[in-house]
Formats: C-alpha cells, structure tokens, sequence
C-alpha cells in the first residue's frame, strides 16, 4: 500500500492513487529533489524476512562480507585497546562508530544490487561503489561523520568533567560512567541517546542504498527514509530492535559476532530499501 | 574552605550544567525530530520515536542493573 502524500491518506480508488504518485515522480527526476518519494507500508514481521535474504545474500559472497565485517571487528579492538589510555573516548567511539556504520556498509549493498541482477559480484565491485557518480553519498559519509565526532566530543567532554576519580582500567570505567553517575543524570543520558539514536536510526535507515541506487539528492533521501519509518513505526522499531541485538550481541562475543552481523545487516538493509522505497520513475544512477 | 564561583561550589556548578546542559541537549534534539517529521510528511513518525526512546530506556536500565549485578555493586 502506498503512503498519502500529496493528497489526504485514506483515498483507496485508482485516480487517486496516480494523483498521488506522479507529482512525486515529476519531482523526482530533477537530481537534486528535496521532496520525499512515496513509500509502502508493510507487515511488521517484513524484518525477518530481510534477514532472511540479507543471509541469502551474504552465503553468495562470503569473501566480501566477512572482509567488511572483519573491518568493523578490528575497530571494536582498536578502541579496546586505547580505552585504558584514553578511557573517555571510548563511549563515544563506540558509538560514534555506530553512526558511521551505515555508510560503511555502501560496498554490501552494492553487492546485494548486483546479486538481484542475477551478477556474481567480488569485493572489487563492492570498492567500485565508491568511483560511481556518488557526490550525495559522499556527502551523506561527510555529515555522518562530522555527527559521530560531534558525538565523541559531547560525550567526551561530558565524562571528562564528570568523573573526577582517576580511572585505569576498563572495568573501574564501567563503574563509574554506568553506576556511579546517580540515576537523574542517567536517565536523562539515556533520553538524549535514545532521542539521538532514533533520528540517526530514521535518516539513515534506507537513505545510503537509496543514493546508491537512484539519481536522488541527499535531502529526498534522507526526508525518503524518515517517512518510510514514520509510515511503518511498529516494523521499523522491530528491525531497529534487531540491529540493536545483533550489536549486543556482537559486542559480547568479544567483537567477533560483527563478522556475521555486519553483512547479514548490510545486505537486509538493501532488500528493506526495495521493499519501503518506491522508486518507480526515477532515474538510476550511472555505472 | 571549598572554593564557591558566585556562592555555588564546583559540585553545585558541574550538577547544573549536567541536567542543564543535557537539558537543552534533549530539547533541541525533540524540535529537530519535529521538523524532520513535518517535512518527510511521515504520519507516524512520533510513535516510531515513542517506541525507540522507551525501548532504548529500558534496555539501558536493564544493562545498569545486570552491570551492577555482575560487578557486585550497591
């Protein structure tokens, strides 16, 4: 079912559907749109399914996958490693690099495009995403970025004031950022990195496959992917759940889980993108 | 005798700026969700919100609680 745009939701009847769609494609075929394109509403068990095909996907290019997954692992380990140096950089970094994931993850649905175009695709194709026309996605990677550094300093700042005692290992830092903090300051850490986290979430839940894939500006897509959590908030908080999960997950296996998330999680994202966007209309981007 | 900036000591002064700070923090981040959520056209966009931020409320007190269990702490 298609999402209301220009005209009021509700109005099931065949001219009102095209009414609804063709001002969108019209503005759609300008590069540079702002306006966001019509999504669908789907059932709230559709995350499995991307999985599911996000799996099938990652079996047909387990070379690709796990090298990006390895990436996403090394990094984990690398803040590991400095946190007892620099312990207040770390929650930061951790997730500070949770929002930059999503562009990381543009060689995956690459991968995934070529695959739906019966392709047997490599690594090198997943890297040649990055030399197609992609100016938005690079802009996308650049504010992603500047947010997550924005991120780290916040946070950063926020523990260097705060925790007063002198902290040299990670655990003594688990007990004072988690524990020691009282439970007002923490609740209201927890609302800011849940308000946070749920934007980040909708802007960029299917704008980096959706740049990828179609001749969009950046604005459209990301408008595009926030209306099509706004039209599915119940799905969209179960895929959210499970990424989230997948994180934990990964997190407590000692980063080694993100081997299997990461691309399993990149390649879904590309079928979620296909089944909310629709994209009817609007001019692929060059090869 | 503690050190007081216009008769607020440093403990006094850095609790301020916490729930302040975070404070304002939280709003501006509500006004830009609005604004996003208007222009994307996106009808149900609050609830996705009220879903995420109560999910991820939960779950970070669940992690304090199981944290403070395995470390042993009050």
């Amino acid at each position: 079912m298609l999402a209301g745009g220009y005209c009021a939701a509700g109005r099931g009847d065949a001219e009102s559907l095209s009414a609804r769609i063709i001002p969108f494609q019209m503005d759609a075929i300008a590069p540079y749109a702002s306006v966001p394109l019509p999504v669908r509403t789907v059932a709230v068990n559709r995350p499995l399914h991307w999985l599911r095909l996000g799996w099938f996907d990652f079996v047909r290019t387990p070379a690709a996958g796990l090298a990006h997954g390895a990436v996403v692992a090394l990094a984990g380990w690398l803040t590991i490693l400095l946190a007892p140096q620099a312990w207040w950089l770390a929650p930061g970094a951790v997730s500070g690099f949770v929002l930059v994931a999503p562009i990381l993850c543009t060689g995956l649905y690459e991968l995934s495009r070529l695959l739906g175009r019966g392709a047997q695709p490599g690594l090198a194709d997943a890297m040649h995403a990055w030399r197609r026309d992609a100016a938005p996605l690079v802009g996308l990677g650049v504010l992603l970025t500047v947010l997550g550094t924005a991120w780290v300093l916040v946070s950063s700042l926020l523990f260097w004031m705060f925790v007063k005692a002198s902290i040299a290992t990670p655990l003594e830092f688990i007990r004072y950022a988690v524990v020691g903090q009282g439970n007002v300051a923490f609740t209201l850490w927890l609302l800011a990195g849940g308000l946070g986290s749920a934007l980040v979430f909708a802007l960029t839940a299917v704008s980096p496959p959706l740049l990828l894939g179609r001749r969009v500006g950046l604005r459209c897509a990301l408008l595009t992917s926030v209306r099509a959590v706004g039209e599915n908030p119940v799905a969209m908080a179960a895929w959210a759940a499970l990424i989230l999960a997948a994180i934990a997950l990964s997190l407590a296996t000692a980063m080694l889980g993100f081997l299997l998330a990461v691309p399993v999680i990149g390649h879904a994202t590309w079928h979620a993108y296909r089944e909310l966007v629709v994209t009817d209309g609007v001019p692929l981007r060059s090869e | 005798m503690e050190t007081t900036l216009f008769g607020f000591t440093e403990q006094q002064i850095t609790e301020f700026g916490l729930t302040w700070g975070i404070g304002g923090f939280i709003l501006l981040m509500v006004v830009v969700i609005a604004s996003v959520a208007r222009e994307s056209k996106a009808g149900r966009f609050g609830t996705f919100v009220l879903f995420f931020v109560l999910a991820f409320g939960v779950f970070g007190f669940l992690m304090k609680q199981l944290i403070q269990w395995w470390l042993g702490l009050e």
